[in-house]
C-alpha cells in the first residue's frame, strides 16, 4: 500500500492519458476525465488489463484481477476519470479495496 | 430442440501479443495472470505463440460474453477459462475447460455444453462460442 499525494494523482493521470493516446491512437484533446473508454475511444479489455499491469509494476502492488472484478461490480469503471479514481484506491488499499464502500 | 444459453464472439489483433512474449520461454506478468501454466507451456511450444495467445485471450473473452459477463462486472478469474490446443492452431483440435467460479457460473445459468470455433486471418483472430442449455 502507498500514501496518495497530489503528485501520485498527477502521475496516475499522466500515465493513463499517455497510455490511451498511444494505444487508441487518438489526439490528446480527445482524452479527458469524462471520456468513455469503450464508447469514445474504442478501448477494450486488453487495454484495461495492460494498464493495471503497468501500475502493479510501477507501485509494486499486491492486487488480484478477481479483486478488481469484485470492486467494479459495485463501482463501474467506464470513464477515464473513474479509472484514475479506482487506480488511486488500488494504490492506497491494494486487495483491501473490496472492503471499501 | 436444445436451447442456446448465450453466444459470444471476440476479435483480437495478433500483433498486440508480441510484446507479451519476452523470450523463447518467457511471457509477461500479464500473460502469467491471464493464462494457466498449461496454456502457457502449450502455446510457447507452437511455431506461432502470438497466434495461440491471441486465440486464447479471444476464447476467454468470448466465453465471458456468452455468459453475459465481463471481467469488469463479475468477480471471475481469467485462468478459470482454459483454451488448450492439441496441435498448431488450425491443424488440430482445441479444448475449452472451465473451473472455479466460472464453472459454477455456467452451472447456475444452466449451461451444459460449450461449442466453439475460430477463424485465423492474416493479422487477427475471431473466436465464437455458443453455450447450450
Amino acid at each position: 500500500m502507498a500514501q496518495i499525494t497530489p503528485n501520485t494523482r498527477e502521475e496516475v493521470r499522466q500515465t493513463v492519458y499517455s497510455f490511451f493516446i498511444e494505444e487508441c491512437e487518438v489526439e490528446a484533446s480527445r482524452i479527458h476525465e469524462d471520456t468513455n473508454i469503450i464508447r469514445d475511444i474504442d478501448g477494450d479489455s486488453l487495454m484495461y488489463l495492460e494498464l493495471i499491469e503497468i501500475f502493479k509494476k510501477k507501485y509494486k502492488l499486491n492486487i488480484d484481477l478477481k479483486t478488481i472484478g469484485k470492486y467494479v461490480v459495485k463501482h463501474p469503471v467506464e470513464t477515464i476519470g473513474q479509472l484514475i479514481d479506482m487506480t488511486l484506491l488500488i494504490i492506497e488499499h491494494e486487495n483491501s479495496i473490496v472492503e471499501l464502500d | 430442440m436444445p436451447e442456446i444459453l448465450g453466444i459470444g464472439s471476440d476479435v483480437e489483433d495478433i500483433s498486440r501479443f508480441h510484446k507479451h512474449i519476452t523470450g523463447s520461454n518467457a511471457v509477461s506478468t500479464l500473460i502469467s495472470d491471464l493464462f494457466t501454466k498449461e496454456e502457457i507451456r502449450l502455446n510457447l511450444s507452437f511455431k506461432n505463440p502470438y497466434l495461440c495467445f491471441a486465440l486464447g485471450f479471444s476464447c476467454k473473452e468470448s466465453v465471458f460474453k456468452a455468459l453475459g459477463k465481463s471481467w469488469m462486472n463479475a468477480p471471475v478469474t481469467w485462468n478459470e477459462i482454459e483454451c488448450l490446443f492439441s496441435a498448431e492452431p488450425g491443424t488440430g483440435k482445441h479444448e475449452i475447460r472451465l473451473s472455479g467460479d466460472v464453472s459454477r457460473m455456467l452451472d447456475e445459468l444452466g449451461g451444459k455444453e460449450i461449442e466453439s470455433d475460430y477463424t485465423v486471418r492474416e493479422d487477427h483472430v475471431i473466436f465464437h462460442i455458443i453455450i447450450w442449455k
